[in-house]
């Protein structure tokens, strides 16, 4: 069995590129490795490795907690080492310890770390590639790339021809972020050509035998690494294609990866995007939340999706994938108390979640709308901010009372009467205490002009509205 | 080096000593207290290259780096290619080494720029009179760059992946760790010249001598896995060999047997300045003086750069305390 295979991983904001799932499975038997083993490469692999599916489910305090004990591992080691004597052993410790460094944030002491290691090791195509991943996280990809090409040129004159993939992955990942898309095609094709040739069908044929699935950015063994570099590179390409409107190879690359993972969550979310029909579109992004709810590119790309104003299907089931999806089309309806609740409700089981709490905090700035100010002809924020005033207590006895003796007047729409009980006032949603039916011939669903007082906050479908005591109707002049 | 180590440079100049940290730059006097200017500085600066007015701090992680009037502290920042590592200065001009970006980069006084491309990994910086040598790590060649004009003369095929090269006016030295020797390249033939085994890990090189009519240039080699200084000869050639009296061949270990200095740790730099040599342990931060055959610890928990021997003994910068120390006098 050969070493860690380190495969480039970046927690990257745009959508689909090498974020990855982060499924319970993977979790768990990573923190079986950590809990069974003492060695130096188990407890390595396995902190980073869980930091990194930290890091895709937005569970960033957790990931910073395994990144740092995989510093801490890593020191412990190259100190040891160094007592030892063991020179070769103390410059792979470093690299670890420089890649966990970059991976906290630490620029100055990664690229320090990065520095010592390769001094020594500066033949190693692996330290290079470990160089080229720490300055990579860094956000540094014209050094990441320097290094990158190290290793590959080393590599090249070596028989691994699975290491050469991962370094030529490495590459064409940092060549990418800095545009240098032609080389990066070029760098992905071959690998994914090379991976998928007869040279590894008798890695394909272990990989089938031992059932073998689970992706992780530092692999052990061959199997691993095989599976792990064929799924990020196909992503990679997949998304280059996508990127410049090669919908047929982008699909074609996409479903090889679901070929391999029928759960990836970036190349299900990805055939969303590239879904011919809301019902395919629907059906890939159930998929993809199941898979990874807590991906914030999936929120962002499936909100912007829900903007777009095709309906969405009804959610159906109680996975937390369903339950998110289902937050997201309630906050874009505006019924912002039942997408708290919702929120509220999967934080209870995962409280370290970012994109949960991110969320929440989006809706309950939208729920608080700025100041509070009273005018004869509110607008739309006017009348959230005494929403949000009203759920939060937050009126002076000042206010109640000037509340108290003003009159509004705002263009509604009724949803449905006469008699009229529930409507919207420029998309913010109200209801009267009871039916009521008025002089004159009014219809709903065409704009009205209402002269109204405010009596307090309710909800409306699970949105929050105004409770108000209607005054006078008008058509509109 | 451990983690908790922060980055500062210091540099002991002709003008006085030069504290480089994130964000500022001081320049002391002699005596390591007064402080004669102070200046804005980089983000992580890592290097300082001195001539005897003119300084730069060079930032390699931020590919920046800070031109410095010595007396004034006054200076542009200038953006370079990627990770500047070392410099030199010639006739006033600075030629900074930029690794990630495989060149070597002239910059005028007046900020002219001009650029010469090199080979891949270019890892060393070397100085001799007017000439550059730049050794390209991973491409294992030597270049022999011309200021005037500025443009590589000679060229020379040399095992790649050395941790060190030093150069004198006769030869190159390459420290092999993985090898286990000294590569010698000769520069007037631009051609290797074989090799001197030596201990495990041969991981740095400083002259220690400049050899006699007896005795040929020494090398002090730090080893961090035998946690020694090995001592050796140089190349010499067939005549001075002769001359000496004995013959041992370019190839061959130190004159003398047993000449080589121990430590309690690995130490895998060496800094000879004059009389007075020192060795530093990366690992753990301590920094040793040593001779011939004593060594003894003169700090601990200070980073690579934080420390500067040169005129006016060996200056470090104590972090605990925010404070630069002199701490071996030759004043």
């Amino acid at each position: 069995m050969k070493g860690l295979l380190l495969i480039a991983f970046a927690a990257s904001t745009a959508f689909g590129q090498t974020t990855r799932i982060a499924s319970d499975f993977e979790i768990q038997q990573m923190e079986r490795q950590v809990a069974r083993s003492t060695d130096f490469l188990s407890q390595l692999s396995g902190h980073l490795n869980l930091g990194d599916l930290r890091l895709t489910r937005s569970e960033n305090a957790l990931a910073h907690i395994e990144y740092a004990k995989a510093l801490e591992i890593a020191s412990n080691e190259r100190l040891a080492a160094r007592r030892a004597s063991e020179i070769t052993r103390y410059a792979t410790a470093t690299s670890y310890a420089a890649l966990a460094a970059a991976k906290l944030g630490d620029a100055s002491n990664a690229f320090e770390l990065s520095e010592e290691a390769i001094r020594y090791t500066s033949d190693s195509a692996k330290s290079w590639n470990l160089y080229a991943s720490a300055m990579s996280g860094l956000g540094r990809p014209a050094k990441a790339v320097a290094a990158s090409r190290n290793a590959v040129a080393i590599a090249e004159r070596e028989p691994d021809k699975l290491d050469l993939a991962i370094y030529k992955y490495s590459l064409a990942s940092s060549l990418l972020e800095l545009n240098q898309t032609a080389e990066a095609e070029k760098l992905l094709v071959d690998v994914v050509n090379s991976l998928r040739s007869e040279t590894f069908a008798p890695l394909r044929r272990d990989v089938a035998r031992t059932e073998s699935f689970e992706i992780y950015s530092t692999a052990r063994g061959d199997p691993a690494a095989y599976i792990s570099i064929l799924n990020r590179s196909q992503l990679r390409l997949a998304r280059l294609y996508e990127d410049r409107a090669d919908l047929a190879h982008a699909r074609e690359q996409y479903a090889n990866v679901l070929a391999g993972r029928s759960d990836d969550p970036t190349a299900l979310a990805a055939m969303a995007r590239l879904a011919r029909s809301a019902e395919e579109r629907e059906r890939y992004y159930a998929e993809a939340f199941d898979a990874n709810p807590f991906s914030l590119p999936l929120v962002r790309d499936y909100q912007q999706y829900l903007r777009g104003g095709q309906p969405p299907t009804a959610v159906l089931g109680a996975s937390t994938g369903s339950q998110i999806r289902l937050a997201l089309q309630q906050m874009q309806r505006g019924e912002l108390p039942a997408a708290i609740a919702i929120i509220n409700t999967v934080l209870q089981k995962f409280p370290d979640n970012d994109t949960l709490l991110l969320l929440r905090r989006e809706i309950e700035e939208r729920r608080s709308a700025g100041p509070v100010v009273f005018r004869p002809q509110p607008t739309a924020s006017d009348l959230r901010a005494i929403i949000a005033a009203f759920n939060d207590n937050r009126l002076t006895p000042d206010q109640r009372s000037q509340l108290d003796r003003m009159t509004f007047m705002s263009t509604a729409v009724f949803d449905q009467g006469p008699p009229f009980e529930t409507g919207r006032i420029d998309d913010v949603p109200f209801r009267f205490s009871e039916p009521m039916k008025f002089s004159g011939n009014f219809a709903s669903k065409v704009p009205q002009r209402l002269t109204y007082r405010i009596l307090g906050a309710t909800q409306q479908n699970g949105a929050d509205a105004l409770l108000l005591e209607p005054l006078r109707l008008e058509v509109p002049r | 080096m451990t983690p908790l180590l922060i980055a500062v440079v210091v540099a002991a100049t002709n003008r006085g000593v030069l504290v480089a940290r994130s964000g500022s730059i001081q320049m002391f006097d002699r005596t390591a207290t007064n402080v004669i200017w102070s200046a804005e500085g980089l983000p992580t600066p890592q290097r300082i290259v001195a001539s005897n007015d003119q300084a730069v701090i060079i930032d390699p992680l931020a590919s920046q780096i800070r031109m410095i009037d010595l007396a004034t502290g006054n200076g542009p920042t200038i953006r370079t290619g990627e990770t500047p590592i070392d410099g030199a200065f010639i006739d006033g001009r600075l030629y900074l080494l930029e690794r990630d970006a495989r060149a070597l980069e002239r910059i005028g006084k007046d900020g002219t720029r001009a650029s010469i491309s090199v080979a891949a990994d270019p890892a060393f910086l070397r100085q001799v009179n007017d000439r550059l040598y730049v050794y390209s790590r991973a491409a294992g060649v030597l270049q022999e760059i011309t200021t005037s004009p500025f443009a590589i003369r000679r060229s020379a095929n040399v095992a790649p992946f050395a941790s060190d090269f030093e150069a004198d006016g006769k030869n190159g030295y390459f420290a092999y760790p993985r090898g286990g020797k000294i590569g010698i390249v000769s520069l007037a033939m631009m051609k290797p010249a074989g090799n001197i085994d030596v201990g495990a890990v041969p991981t740095d090189l400083a002259f220690a001598s400049t050899g006699t009519t007896l005795t040929a240039r020494s090398i002090a080699v730090a080893d961090p896995s035998a946690k020694r200084v090995w001592m050796v000869e140089g190349a010499q050639s067939f005549t001075q060999a002769i001359a000496r009296g004995f013959l041992r061949g370019l190839i061959g270990l130190g004159l003398y047997g047993g000449r080589a200095s121990e430590f309690p740790t690995g130490v895998d730099r060496v800094i000879i300045r004059g009389s007075r040599s020192y060795a530093y342990d990366s690992s753990s931060g301590t920094l040793y003086r040593f001779s011939r055959s004593k060594s003894s610890v003169v700090t601990k928990s200070v980073g690579p750069q934080a420390f500067s021997a040169g005129p006016g003994g060996l200056y470090v910068w104590d972090e605990t305390v925010r404070r630069l120390q002199r701490l071996d006098s030759n004043e």
